[in-house]
């Protein structure tokens, strides 16, 4: 008669995975993202040069021909190859631009001409930078995030010659 | 029986440290700074900055313009004008030490791709970085200035509002 064996005798040693050197890469890896880190995060704005052409394109007359002018007193747009003065937005009672009824018109002017992508931006020579950011993003779209409507996204500086 | 079995009580366990949930805290770090890791190594002085836009494009890598604050003038981090004393070059429309490096960079970039197949940056985008309270009649002559030495595409680097 063969004796049952002891369970003592089979216990099974399960060895701890040995985690140190995952960890010592890991370690190196999280220094090297902390210290090469930027918590600032930077985006760009595209601008394009005015692009000259030989010849005049053949639909000029049914072309938007959008040109907003940005003055310190107030935003000017133009539309059709004429530069019609389409509407003037004054400044708002605390001295900022209107920049939601800038948007609303180009909304407008958007759906009307859904096919058309480029705006001439002229501003004075005076305007500051930041004011210049804020009018380029309402140019662009209509809202932000995923609820946001593309309008002019193709920025052309008309007036860098003076 | 108490005799016998005492030297097998008092055999000493192997002691292990318990490292997995300091793997799970590093490993969730690491993972947040991999998701937030920028490639880009846009350098922004202190004396800028940057205006806030709802932006979100990733920047590209190509030659840097950064005018500071106190109009101090770099290409590429290397200091080319200081645009407050030297009057002479904020008075035409062109900023004739800009346009001269600019060339070169140009050449260079243009040599790199060709000899050495570099194909990070290209030799028509300029990367603009200024200060937000500057006036737009630095910023018109810097593109003026690009554009004439042959840059065509300008991108306004901007903080994000996230």
């Amino acid at each position: 008669m063969y004796k049952k064996p002891s369970s003592r005798r089979i216990k099974k040693f399960y060895a701890p995975l040995n985690l140190i050197p995952i960890l010592d890469s890991v370690f190196i890896l999280i220094f090297y993202l902390l210290m090469s880190a930027q918590f600032v995060k930077i985006f760009e704005i595209g601008s394009d040069l005015p692009i000259m052409a030989d010849s005049p394109p053949s639909n000029m007359k049914d072309a938007l021909n959008l040109t907003v002018d940005v003055d310190q007193d107030e935003i000017r747009i133009f539309t059709t190859v004429n530069e019609t003065l389409y509407k003037t937005i004054p400044l708002n009672s605390d001295g900022t631009f209107d920049l939601t009824t800038l948007t609303g018109i180009l909304a407008t002017l958007k759906g009307r001409y859904p096919k058309e992508n480029a705006i001439v931006i002229r501003p004075s020579s005076l305007i500051k930078y930041d004011d210049l950011v804020k009018i380029l993003d309402s140019v662009r779209e209509k809202g932000s995030g995923k609820s946001s409507i593309d309008l002019f996204a193709q920025i052309i500086f008309g007036n860098l010659g003076g | 029986m108490g005799l016998r079995f005492r030297g097998r009580r008092q055999k000493k366990q192997e002691f292990y440290l318990e490292l997995n949930s300091l793997m799970d805290v590093l490993f969730i770090l690491l993972v947040f700074l991999i998701k937030n890791y920028s490639a880009n190594n846009l350098n922004i002085p202190e004396n800028i900055v940057l205006p806030h836009s709802v932006a979100s494009k990733q920047i590209n890598q190509a030659i840097v313009i950064q005018l500071t604050s106190e109009k101090k003038l770099y290409l590429n981090d290397i200091l080319v004008a200081d645009l407050e004393k030297d009057k002479e070059l904020a008075d035409g429309n062109i900023i004739t030490a800009l346009y001269d490096k600019m060339v070169d960079a140009k050449q260079n970039i243009k040599y790199k791709a060709k000899t050495l197949g570099d194909i990070h940056g290209t030799d028509e985008i300029v990367n603009l970085l200024m200060d937000k309270n500057l006036p737009y009649k630095y910023i018109r002559k810097i593109m003026f200035t690009s554009q004439t030495a042959g840059f065509k595409e300008f991108k306004f680097i901007v903080e994000g509002k996230e």
